[in-house]
């Protein structure tokens, strides 16, 4: 079974993120799974969707399924959450 | 001696709470106390560590109650409180902050000088790398054994990044047996050596937060005591602790000497009978009596 890599809750102002490896499924290697809900959707959607994108383009993953259920995080927040569950991940995989 | 530390309330924030941290600078405390210790259980101490990092960078710091009459706003004193020396949590803790906009560090269960000293030459190290003026990061040290009450006056002298002492009551019952009516020769004590020092004295928090009543009294016991200010632990405490704590007409006074005096060095260091004065006491005093005028 793969490990899941979790970071932050869904407690109001706060978001969290779930990293995992995808396994048996064609492409896994070069292909990113990306499941992003926020509360605040018709506010905050899109900008959400953009950040996670371009964290997860700096970060270099590929191969993972990233879930990430939002309740209302301010972007530091987000990049908080993003870098610990990479953090764990990297340690991991040393 | 009177401290050049204005601080009547200071606030704790847990760390790895976002709506806390992006909230708490509007509650109106005269400082903040975001905390990596107590308040973050040891799965969470990494992951809270980042989290203050990153928020420590955001421009959230701006306390409503220093709005100024040109509707500027000024940053909030921040502390981080973080883990006890003797975890292995307290490096990884400054390796975080340090380099970020704070004006010092909480350090709790403070019992040894030669500890003081180590963290001394630690924060040195990170303020070198991190391009920062050496000794730009302030301690504020917490007593909560008896052992380190012991100690206190080799404990002062250790650092002079030591700007003042806090005294932990709910760690130093466990620590001593002693309950909670019976510490006023302990907070004494403190007290005593610190203003010895020219020191910050700062009472405890008052856990009942909703026993206002009960805050007020015990804040009244620690001003009476000779203590400069009050922790707390939640934002419904800060008024009765501000009401409490006003200052005095000497300070008053120093305070508006040191802002007229300020005035017409503009803006050079100066000493004030025997005092240097540079732009941050300044600022405090300058607050200090903004504040008095709004009461």
């Amino acid at each position: 079974m793969s490990e899941v890599f979790r970071s932050g809750t869904e407690e109001r102002g706060d978001i969290l993120i779930q990293i995992e490896p995808l396994t048996n499924q064609p492409f896994a290697a070069c292909e990113n799974q990306i499941e992003v809900r926020s509360r605040y959707e018709s506010l905050f959607g899109e900008h959400l969707r953009r950040l996670v994108d371009r964290l997860i383009a700096e970060s270099g993953l590929k191969g993972y399924r990233i879930f990430a259920s939002d309740s209302g995080a301010w972007d530091y927040t987000i990049k908080a959450r993003f870098e610990s569950c990479l953090r764990a991940l990297n340690r991991s995989n040393t | 001696m009177i401290t050049p530390y204005l601080w009547r309330s200071m606030l704790y924030v847990p760390a790895n709470r976002p709506s806390r941290l992006q909230k708490c600078a509007r509650y109106g405390a005269d400082a903040l106390i975001l905390d990596l210790e107590d308040s973050v259980p040891d799965s969470e101490k990494a992951e809270s560590r980042l989290l203050l990092k990153q928020a420590l960078k955001e421009p959230i710091w701006d306390s409503a109650e220093l709005y100024g009459s040109n509707g500027g706003s000024e940053r909030v004193d921040l502390f981080v409180r973080i883990n006890a020396m003797r975890t292995r949590y307290w490096r990884e803790d400054l390796e975080a902050v340090i380099p970020e906009e704070i004006f010092g560090l909480k350090v709790p269960k403070v019992e040894e000088p030669t500890k003081v000293e180590e963290l001394d030459h630690a924060i040195s190290r990170i303020e070198k790398a991190s391009g920062i003026e050496e000794g730009r990061t302030k301690l504020l040290l917490s007593i909560e054994t008896a052992k380190g009450l012991l100690q206190l006056s080799a404990i002062c002298a250790a650092s002079a990044r030591v700007i003042g002492v806090g005294f932990g009551s709910e760690d130093f019952m466990t620590d001593t047996g002693i309950d909670r009516d019976n510490l006023r020769y302990a907070r004494m004590q403190m007290t005593l050596v610190v203003k010895a020092f020219g020191l910050y004295a700062q009472d405890s928090v008052y856990p009942a937060f909703s026993d206002l009543e009960g805050l007020k009294q015990e804040t009244e016991e620690a001003k009476r005591m000779g203590m400069d200010g009050k922790t707390a632990i939640h934002p419904n405490q800060i008024e009765t602790i501000h009401s409490v704590f006003q200052p005095s007409d000497a300070l008053l006074e120093k305070a508006g000497e040191i802002c007229r005096m300020a005035e017409a060095e503009n803006g050079r260091v100066f000493n004030y009978h025997g005092e240097m004065v540079d732009r941050p006491i300044v600022e405090r005093y300058r607050r200090l009596l903004q504040r008095s005028r709004e009461n």
